[in-house]
């Protein structure tokens, strides 16, 4: 019995070291879990990975008429986990379907791959049922990829900007910086899985959602933009120019419709050495205007009833007293009256004018108008531009910015002025954003036009658009004359001011502020050459004719300017850009070549049936025609070798590039053009045989 | 009808219920722990699913139900047969032997797999030697005494080839726990009392043989005396003490643990109590405690109470175990006990081992039903006045 009770001994012993050693752990556990929990979690901290913030879909930024601009994609990095993978076959053919890679291939590929893992492709946009059907394979590993998507690639892009995603270097450019605020949405906070496997990250927890960011429409129409851009580019090239901007306002309500600018950032990848390229220049840069100011000066005078249209004086003497201002092109017009020195544009006149107004009233108007004022717009940058107060003026300053110096405006508050003119006197605030959408939700209007003052009568405006009509029927806008719709509008050219006090020698400004149609103004259209070459620096010759040709343009590829009254030739059904197609230039081909190039096309021909060279096309090359359209050709017969041999120079001075080439065609020689422009020059003098050599024949772009 | 219900009362009268629940709470953690752990698997990520594991640790629940039913149901007095006890050692250490043979070019070689199924033989064949040897120095109540040359085989035939095998793959773990079981089943045998105390000589013997022999168990040793002093750990005690600390009293949250993404190796095994603390904080880590002190403190009730010898061995040395397995496993993540591999019962996931402790369950609570029915049989065959 006592061996029992010995034993039971043992077992209490037993139990009382359990009991023991529980006590013992208990109070580790508490010293670990509770004494020890903030030194342990400030470990857990470093060791369990970091935070990470969770990138939300960005907007997008549309255009007026929900073109996208600016949209977020996600694209997938998909591979396959080889160590995972069951059935090499079916995976492969699989990938290989949505991939568009023969799966014998890619199962090759699957069979040489070294390791558990082989990346296949990168950025694949996959549809939903492409998803779903890959995600039911489970080595096969999707990782998404969020980019940036401009789907106009380059259209807007000097107004849009760009926007890179990156791993903390984020870069964001133009509006897609602007208005980062809407777009950007609320990051959202994951935990990021860090582990010491395999160095590969295992995902996320997440905390807090991203909120995604907000849809923006702008006032922007891409096809403006489009047009505009490329008519700048196309003018900037023919007039050697620097740079340039194109605004195209809607003065009924201040909607920026198309803001382009030039130089362009080439890429939408990196960096670039002149930080001007990443700016719109309509809002960014700020310059002396010059005569386009005229209008407003004229406003000035008439609105405060300083002059009256029939006010004349004498525009031959330009000293003044103890300075000098002269016309542009020096010339002296004698006897002028408002509407006829507005026309010429003579400093002179606007000059002496201004005399018989207050420094305070001519101050105040300018201020009305908006100048040296913020204009609010939402693009990061936005200059005020500059308006110096009378008590900094000095003697002649208010002569010289009678004609449109000693002031810097931005193209905007230019083309807003403008606006005033063309809507009978209201001042707009420039819109544009047109409307924010929350994600999942309706539509917001960013809220309707904003009529800030009204800054003349509107009898006053009538008379303006007058002048600036008179300006293009027979000013020195002739150029930015059209003969199926009415357009006014006034030049001004301005010499560059590299210092802020002395002017650079032969470099200027040439602006072109108009209006169209003149009777019913639905777009103000604002064109600025960057310091033109040559005869270019005067806007007549190179403003004017951009104005002029963005206007044909919008009439023959868009519907803004269709059905508007005092145009002879409305269109009446809107012709979309996309099914036309412009006939090619086959004039002077042989017949094979010109076959293929209408071909190339998707043009049909006819009157094709001989040999020879391509005398006649209709329609003409550069009309716009539906593919598949019959081309008429007229064959003349080829030039025969020794008829080209036996004929003569002929007199190609004065003649545009084009009219060389085609009476070179006609004749059968050979022309070789040196530079563009106007024939001011000819190797072979006119008259001498030529024995089958070639011409050369140089260009230049002087007014012949 | 009735006799069924009679006889499902009389069975509940004589099963100890505490420790039916105790293991049944323990369990419940367990399934909790190895699936939210098991919704993560390092080697494919998130692939595999979140029921792989689960799957597995419930497949093996069924199986040590389904034995510890058994073994509830069957007299324990068979194992005590020297056929079966003798067969029961050989294909015991004969499948530890074979881990041995099978495992290939592994450092440890501690695992036969089955059907997919990795198995710890060594689960088993402790079961075997805890009947082997209990069967050799327990009495029954025919014969209430056992010899010097009982111990002799017990130790010899059982104890010491189970250890060499132990050694060999090796396993110090479980060749703690084996000495452990030895020297309590031996020290509340029926040997002559100086044999039995003579068995506490035992441990500190074989423990001092190990440290000498075994450099990795001196470094071990060193590590843990260092950690104590200085905070170093190793290594896997730094993730467990960091999530345990990190944990804090309330835990993360359910399925909120970091460490079970790789950062805790063996989370899910040998280091779920980590993975408890951190999900749970001390609502985890201390009814975990509690439940295990519960569970011994009823295992030794069961041995103090058995009706015989054989049985209060057994109980004892299963007790035993399932105490070595429990106490040194918490103690080894709370990193004041060097890190040997051994599962925290009823909540680790592992399968052969979470097999080996029901079966342990099965036969204390059979163990405990037979004693009582005795306890209850000599009560009324006394107040009937029978003898």
């Amino acid at each position: 019995m006592s061996g029992t009770t010995d034993r039971n001994r043992v077992f209490q012993t037993l139990r009382l070291l359990v009991v023991f050693v529980c006590i013992l752990l208990t109070v580790r556990v508490v010293q670990i879990q509770v004494f020890a929990h903030d030194h342990y979690g400030q470990i857990a901290q470093v060791v369990w990975g970091k935070t990470v913030p969770l990138h939300p879909a960005r907007g997008t930024l549309l255009d007026r008429s929900g073109n996208p601009l600016a949209l977020s994609v996600t694209t997938w990095d998909v591979g396959v986990a080889t160590s995972l993978m069951s059935d090499a076959a079916a995976t492969a053919a699989l990938v290989g379907e949505v991939l568009g890679v023969p799966s014998r291939e890619l199962q090759q590929r699957l069979a040489q791959a070294k390791g558990r893992f082989l990346r296949l492709d990168q950025k694949v946009v996959l549809s939903r049922v492409q998803k779903r059907a890959l995600d039911r394979d489970r080595s096969v590993t999707l990782d998404p990829v969020v980019t940036r998507v401009y789907p106009h690639d380059g259209v807007g892009a000097s107004l849009v900007g760009f926007f890179r995603y990156g791993a903390g270097d984020t870069v964001a450019t133009g509006l897609e910086y602007s208005l980062d605020s809407h777009l950007a949405g609320q990051p959202g906070v994951a935990r990021l899985i860090k582990t010491p496997v395999g160095g590969r990250d295992l995902g996320h927890i997440v905390q807090q959602e991203p909120v995604a960011g907000q849809d923006v429409a702008l006032t922007v129409d891409i096809a403006l933009q489009g047009i505009c851009e490329q008519q700048l580019a196309a003018s900037i090239e023919r007039c050697g120019a620097q740079g340039g901007s194109v605004l195209i306002l809607d003065p009924r309500n201040g909607d920026i419709l198309a803001a382009a600018s030039w130089p362009l950032v080439p890429t939408r990848g990196g960096s670039h050495p002149d930080g001007a390229v990443w700016n719109n220049r309509n809002f960014i840069s700020q310059y002396e205007p010059g005569s386009v100011f005229k209008v407003f000066s004229m406003a000035s005078l008439l609105g405060n009833s300083a002059i009256d249209t029939a006010t004349v004086f004498d525009c031959s003497d330009p000293v003044f007293e103890g300075y000098t201002i002269d016309n542009e092109n020096h010339h002296r017009y004698g006897n002028l009256n408002l509407m006829r020195a507005f026309t010429k544009s003579s400093n002179i006149y606007f000059a002496r004018a201004v005399g018989n107004l207050s420094d305070q009233e001519f101050y105040r108007d300018l201020v009305a108008f908006g100048f040296g004022q913020p204009t609010n717009l939402p693009y990061r940058g936005t200059v005020s531009g500059t308006l110096r107060e009378p008590s900094q003026w000095s003697r002649r300053s208010k002569s010289t910015l009678a004609i449109g110096q000693e002031i810097a405006v931005t193209p905007l508050q230019l083309g807003l002025g403008l606006c005033a003119v063309a809507n009978g006197g209201t001042l707009y605030a420039p819109r544009l954003v047109r409307a924010i959408t929350d994600p999942g939700s309706e539509r917001i209007e960013a809220g309707p036009p904003l009529a800030l003052r009204r800054v003349m009568a509107p009898e006053l405006a009538e008379l303006l658009r007058v002048a600036l009509g008179r300006v293009v029927k027979e000013g020195t806008g002739v150029d930015a004359k059209l003969d199926w719709i009415t357009t006014g509008g006034k030049t001004g050219t301005a010499q560059v001011s590299l210092d802020g006090r002395t002017f650079a020698r032969g470099a200027y400004m040439a602006s072109f502020g108009g209006v169209v149609p003149l009777d019913d103004p639905r777009l103000v259209i604002l064109t600025i050459l960057d310091r033109p070459h040559g005869i270019y620096h005067f806007a007549s010759q190179s403003a004017a004719p951009l104005f002029r040709d963005i206007i044909q343009e919008i009439r023959n590829e868009t519907a803004w300017l269709t059905d508007v009254p005092g145009s002879r030739t409305a269109v009446v059904e809107a012709p979309s850009p996309r099914q036309q197609v412009e006939v090619p230039d086959v004039l002077f081909l042989g017949v094979a070549a010109a076959a293929q190039r209408l071909g190339a096309r998707g043009f049909a021909l006819a009157g094709a049936e001989r040999e020879g060279l391509v005398v006649q096309q209709v329609p003409a090359p550069g009309t716009l025609c539906a593919p598949g359209a019959t081309v008429e050709l007229t064959v003349g017969p080829r030039q025969p070798q020794q008829m080209a041999e036996k004929s003569f120079c002929p007199d190609f001075h004065g003649l545009s590039d084009r009219q060389v080439r085609g009476l070179a065609g006609r004749l059968g020689i050979r022309v070789d053009l040196q530079g563009n422009g106007y024939a001011t020059g000819q190797d072979v003098n006119p008259g001498e045989p030529l024995r089958g050599r070639a011409v050369r024949v140089t260009m230049e772009k002087v007014w012949p | 009808m009735r006799r069924k219900l009679r006889h499902l009362a009389g069975t509940l009268e004589s099963t100890d219920l505490t420790l039916v629940f105790v293991v049944a709470g323990m369990l419940l953690y367990g399934l909790l722990m190895v699936y939210g752990a098991g919704s993560f698997n390092r080697h494919a990520a998130t692939l595999v699913g979140s029921y792989y594991l689960i799957s597995k640790h419930l497949v093996m629940i069924g199986i040590g139900l389904v034995i510890a039913g058994l073994l509830f149901r069957l007299d324990y007095h068979i194992f005590r047969h020297p056929v079966v006890a003798w067969s029961l050692l050989l294909i015991g250490d004969g499948l530890v032997a074979l881990t041995l043979l099978t495992g290939g070019d592994r450092a440890i070689n501690r695992w036969i797999t089955v059907m997919g199924f990795s198995l710890q033989p060594v689960e088993m064949a402790k079961i075997a030697l805890v009947t082997f040897v209990a069967g050799r120095v327990g009495g029954d109540r025919g014969r209430a005494t056992a010899s010097a040359r009982d111990a002799g085989i017990a130790l010899g035939c059982g104890v010491l080839p189970l250890l060499a095998l132990l050694a060999l793959q090796p396993n110090y773990g479980n060749a703690m726990v084996v000495v452990g079981m030895t020297v309590i089943i031996l020290t509340v045998s029926d040997l002559p009392d100086r044999i039995r105390w003579s068995a506490l000589v035992l441990p500190p013997v074989a423990v001092l043989l190990i440290i000498a022999i075994s450099g990795k168990v001196r470094d071990r040793l060193e590590g843990v005396l260092k950690g104590l002093q200085e905070g170093g750990y190793g290594y896997q005690v730094k993730a467990s003490l960091t999530g345990l600390g990190a944990g804090g009293w309330h835990g993360l949250g359910v399925g909120q643990s970091h460490n079970k993404f790789a950062f805790l190796p063996e989370a899910h095994t040998d280091f779920i109590y980590s993975l408890l603390g951190e999900e749970f904080g001390l609502l985890g880590t201390i009814p975990v405690i509690i439940l295990l002190g519960l569970l011994l403190w009823r295992g030794y009730g069961i041995a103090s109470r058995a009706g015989d010898g054989f049985g209060r061995c057994v109980a004892a040395g299963l007790t035993t175990g399932l105490a070595i397995y429990g106490l040194v496993n918490i103690g080894m993540v709370l990193g004041i006990l060097p890190v040997v591999g051994v599962p925290l019962p009823f909540i680790s996931y592992g399968g052969t081992a979470m097999v080996g402790c029901l079966a342990a369950v099965g036969l204390l609570l059979g163990i405990e039903r037979n004693s009582r029915s005795y306890h209850l049989w000599k009560h009324r065959w006394k107040s009937r006045g029978v003898r």
